[in-house]
């Protein structure tokens, strides 16, 4: 196991700037998450830690030693495809066993070696099938199994649950987490599932448009987003602009009490669930419910407030619905807010 | 309805085949007669008779054949890949160049090639008739090796490599074993392209070496019906028996359960 270090990575594809000046790093044994939407760079970075794809500029270092001249082959970096990629004419012990068969290891040593790893993963009794005889879920420790019988320098996912049911998903999100725990297994996973990513991850960087716009730990990223575009990401879908004069934030919705200096520009973000909302109340911006959608566990709701619509999630089945009038309440001493002050930073931020 | 459209279908195929196989047995069979009454092994006895080198001739253009079919693919692997994979300038144009031998007819291909072989020196030789086969059986070869390649793509190949394989190994342990199936199909179909070839193989040849369509042909010709179908119904059963002795070879080669390999 390593530690990874990412220094300026960038490419481009016929002009296309995939990923842009990435730095991170990942210290050994532990299990950082690249999380981001679909064309945001993520598997790119991924295959580029691999060797599977040739970096423009930067450089990779495993334990401080640049592997960027690396060939695929000798680098240990293992990746794990989101179509597992078993190689279909072989046994799952074959399957298991072939990069040491390839390290040219004596039989005998592979043997025990598979036998141990087919134990760990808990594939007893398949070990002479082939791929197309397991189900979804095996298939997917055997292309795990696979990965790890070479004692890899860093191990990379990507997307390795997308095609599982969400029980089994579940399932084997915990399975992978503790085995990496257990193990102490450098690993790198790329999902475009938030709840998956906050659940494993020692730490998450979320990766728009080819940059890393936040990297900390799952509750640091999700509570205390560091851009809008990131708390956008993550589904804060409430955004409330105003400036703070005589003490007080004036915004389009009324205004609230706050302790800011006199003079800024305010962006609040409220996460669907933070808003509070009661028909009885004598506080809060006046708005009329304008949707609700019964979702099982949860309701949400869609409350137009002058121009604005806020969305509110709720636990609670409070008998509210469509064209009742409600007074919306938000927590402004512990939300989180971007400064808009009148330079460019207006444009970054908001 | 189906069934009976079935079984005409097959009586079509099977009509020529069996007449074929019954004036092999015939020594004569004149008109109005249903069914022959003078039969005759004469035909059979010839083809393995020593003296007529009818069988030698066979196992000759069967090892022929064979080499062309190995050439072929070999040339036919490294092409279909990197149609399959790479981008490069004028790849469409290869692609059209590729299925030329099956647009152009042979004869006017064979006709110029014979011209530059002669030149060389291969012209009247094993080596050149060897080479001029390969030309019709390229398109095939490349054709169906390409859609092997579409369908299984190279992720598992870089898999492969990711797990610690050298380029050769991944070859070797993946990539061809992945694209038997089609090898299988192409080489059959290659074979059976070069072991029929008369024309071609008379011109670059020039009648010295000798292959097993050209030694039947006069016979055909001849009007020898007895002869010409018993060494039909030999040309057939090589050919038959070529091919399915390669599939098992290679599924046995590859111990494939039936499920992966045809």
């Amino acid at each position: 196991m390593s530690k990874i270090r990412i220094n300026r990575l960038s490419k481009a594809y016929d002009g296309n700037q995939v990923i842009h000046n990435i730095d991170m790093e990942v210290e050994e044994g532990e299990l950082v998450v690249l999380l981001g939407p679909s064309g945001s760079g993520k598997t790119t970075l991924l295959h580029g830690i691999a060797g599977l794809v040739h970096m423009d500029q930067g450089s990779i270092y495993f334990d401080e030693e640049c592997i960027d001249q690396v060939p695929i082959e000798k680098r240990n970096a293992v990746l794990v495809d989101q179509s597992l990629l078993l190689f279909p004419h072989m046994t799952l012990n074959q399957n298991i066993g072939f990069g040491l068969k390839m390290r040219g290891m004596s039989k005998k040593h592979i043997d025990e070696k598979v036998k141990a790893l087919v134990a760990l993963l808990e594939l007893g009794g398949h070990e002479n099938k082939r791929p197309n005889e397991i189900s979804g879920g095996q298939m997917q420790r055997v292309a795990i199994a696979r990965a790890l019988a070479i004692e890899p320098r860093v191990l990379l996912l990507d997307e390795p649950f997308s095609k599982l049911d969400i029980v089994l998903r579940k399932n084997m999100q915990k399975f992978v987490r503790g085995l990496q725990k257990k193990l102490g297994i450098t690993m790198i996973m790329v999902t475009h599932d938030k709840e998956e990513a906050l659940s494993m991850a020692d730490k998450v960087a979320v990766l728009l448009d080819g940059t890393i716009q936040q990297f900390d730990t799952p509750d640091k990223v999700y509570e205390r987003p560091a851009s809008r575009a990131v708390a956008d990401f993550f589904g804060m879908r409430n955004y409330i602009e105003g400036y703070v004069e005589n003490g007080q934030l004036v915004t389009e919705l009324g205004v609230f009490r706050t302790h800011h200096k006199e003079g800024l520009k305010l962006t609040y973000v409220f996460r669907p669930e933070e808003i509070y909302i009661d028909h009885e109340a004598f506080e809060g911006a006046l708005g009329v419910i304008i949707n609700r959608t019964y979702l099982g566990d949860k309701i949400t709701y869609e409350i137009a407030c002058k121009e604005q619509i806020i969305y509110h999630i709720t636990l609670q089945h409070k008998a509210l619905k469509p064209g009742d009038t409600v007074k919306v309440n938000f927590d402004f001493k512990n939300a989180v807010y971007f400064e808009t002050a009148s330079d460019n930073k207006e444009k970054l931020t908001c | 309805m189906r069934k009976l459209m079935k079984y005409m279908m097959l009586l079509m195929i099977l009509i020529p085949f069996i007449v074929m196989i019954i004036w092999s047995v015939t020594s004569s069979w004149p008109w109005p007669q249903l069914i022959p009454r003078n039969f005759s092994l004469r035909g059979y006895f010839y083809a393995i008779h020593p003296t007529t080198k009818a069988f030698s001739i066979l196992l000759k253009s069967i090892f022929l054949s064979v080499v062309v079919t190995l050439i072929t693919l070999i040339i036919s692997i490294p092409a279909a890949r990197a149609i399959a994979f790479y981008d490069f300038k004028g790849k469409s144009l290869v692609k059209v160049l590729i299925l030329m031998p099956v647009i152009v007819p042979m004869l006017s291909v064979a006709m110029g090639i014979h011209l530059t072989f002669t030149k060389l020196g291969l012209a009247n030789t094993h080596l050149g008739v060897i080479l001029i086969h390969v030309v019709p059986g390229i398109p095939y070869g490349v054709k169906i090796l390409l859609s092997i390649f579409e369908l299984n793509g190279d992720k598992v190949e870089a898999q492969a490599r990711v797990l610690g394989a050298s380029s050769l190994q991944t070859f070797r342990y993946i990539t061809l074993p992945l694209i038997m199936p089609g090898m299988v199909i192409a080489g059959s179909m290659i074979y059976i392209i070069s072991f029929s070839q008369y024309f071609i193989t008379f011109l670059i040849g020039g009648g010295r070496v000798v292959t097993y369509a050209m030694f039947l042909f006069p016979f055909v010709q001849s009007g020898d019906r007895t002869m010409a179908s018993a060494l039909s119904v030999i040309f057939i059963l090589s050919i038959a028996l070529v091919v399915y002795l390669s599939e098992k070879s290679v599924g046995f080669f590859y111990q494939k359960s039936s499920k992966y390999y045809v």
